[in-house]
């Protein structure tokens, strides 16, 4: 299933698809609280809050296509580096917000069209869901900024290039 | 700009780019907003004033993300080879911006789909994917900011000499020019290495990590090692031999010393 591994990496794109894709829910559900917190404040009505559920509705769709590559991602991972564990938590609490903004979801299915205002259970799992969306992005950005995860992953054959081309001392390519 | 405020703004105490992070709100407003326009002309109703609402909000993240965008702009060493495609990024993201303002302006009143806001709606998604394909290649192909949390210094263009060597040493850069602990970017007639000066001596080893050839004079000098901020890689400087990896390979070291105000380094024979 190695084809399926690498296209859900982004081999096909060039670099990974995960990081992509997540800034889908992870824009929307931090603005699905913004709209929240104004619908709250008086601002803006029945449209305030279809804004609302659209972007819990988009930020939903894409976080549910955004799993998979995430699972790609983390089989190469080589068990032992810090960055599995890491990635364990950051999973699991994507799977946390994802199930918060579900919920959330679902219950403003049938009045999205109408409501006027935002019960206080909705808003609470907006603010949890963004709450721990925070902390599992962060974790996330950690991987990539702190740990590497995917840096120089399908740039190799760039850099070595260049790198010869500075005399760098280097492994023997494959052929050698 | 004052340098801590610089720092703040790049996310440096956050062990975390701030830019990043923040561009995810344009991103995925712009493209909803977008969306809903679709839908629209689909026959959904009601989503003209949301779809305004999510383009406008993104406009005011993209313009925080501007912010943190010059600010690590501003940390890209000029030669870097992804400068280009920084500039190519930021101008296509100002250009989205523009789209988008006037798409917004002509939201304001807006009471059923029109064809001239959803029409620059959609010019606009088709430059911020571009714009954001370039953030990945910075990020994912270059390296731009991994590791950079970690650094203290800030990487300058690299010394560029191409001269005659003279009993093997070629004059690199001015002695008063490198201060201690602080890896250097330099060229020697082709050879790309790094410089620190450590407790009275100096070191020189190849720039190139040898995992996956990140940019040395871009890591942290810890204690005798330098460590690559790609993947953290840890060589010794006086060896140039692995200290920790993944790297499996050494690096190539270069003879330094000082001499009358300059820094010298033997270049190898052709």
């Amino acid at each position: 299933m190695d084809w399926l591994k690498h296209i859900l990496q982004g081999r096909w794109l060039g670099h990974p698809l995960h990081p992509a894709l997540v800034h889908i829910p992870t824009g929307l559900w931090p603005a699905a609280l913004l709209f929240d917190a104004i619908a709250t404040a008086g601002g803006g009505g029945n449209a305030m809050l279809r804004t609302s559920f659209a972007c819990i509705a988009g930020g939903l769709l894409v976080a549910t296509l955004a799993i998979p590559t995430g699972l790609a991602e983390f089989v190469e991972i080589k068990p032992g580096r810090p960055a599995r564990r890491i990635g364990v938590y950051h999973m699991i609490l994507n799977l946390i917000a994802t199930t918060l903004f579900a919920i959330n979801l679902w219950l403003r299915w049938n009045n999205w069209r109408d409501a006027w205002t935002v019960t206080p259970l909705q808003l609470t799992l907006s603010v949890l869901g963004v709450l721990v969306l925070f902390v599992s992005g962060y974790l996330g950005g950690r991987l990539a900024y702190d740990r590497g995860i995917g840096v120089g992953r399908m740039s190799k054959d760039k850099w070595r290039r260049i790198a010869e081309a500075g005399h760098a001392n280097l492994p023997p390519t494959k052929g050698e | 700009m004052p340098g801590a405020i610089k720092r703040i703004i790049q996310g440096r105490p956050f062990g975390h780019p701030l830019h990043p992070m923040i561009v995810h709100l344009p991103i995925g407003l712009w493209v909803l907003s977008f969306a809903l326009d679709v839908l629209g002309w689909l026959g959904i109703d009601g989503l003209i004033r949301p779809a305004f609402y999510a383009l406008l909000a993104g406009l005011a993240f993209a313009v925080l993300a501007a912010v943190t965008g010059f600010a690590d702009y501003t940390d890209v060493r000029k030669d870097h080879p992804t400068r280009p495609t920084a500039t190519k990024h930021m101008l296509l993201n100002v250009a989205a911006v523009v789209v988008f303002g006037v798409s917004a302006l002509y939201r304001i009143h807006q009471s059923q789909p029109d064809w001239l806001p959803t029409a620059l709606s959609a010019i606009g998604v088709i430059l911020v994917s571009i714009s954001g394909y370039l953030g990945g290649v910075m990020v994912y192909d270059d390296g731009l900011a991994a590791g950079r949390h970690r650094r203290r210094h800030q990487p300058e263009q690299t010394h560029k000499v191409d001269a005659a060597p003279d009993d093997g040493y070629v004059a690199v850069m001015e002695a008063d020019d490198l201060p201690e602990n602080t890896p250097t970017r330099v060229e020697a007639n082709g050879h790309v290495m790094v410089l620190v000066r450590r407790g009275g001596e100096l070191f020189a080893v190849q720039e190139y990590c040898t995992h996956r050839c990140g940019p040395l004079s871009e890591g942290t000098v810890e204690g005798a090692n330098i460590r690559c901020p790609w993947h953290r890689s840890t060589f010794e400087l006086r060896s140039g031999r692995v200290a920790e990896g993944p790297a499996k390979v050494e690096l190539k070291t270069f003879d330094a010393r000082e001499d009358d105000g300059k820094i010298l380094v033997r270049i190898p024979a052709a």
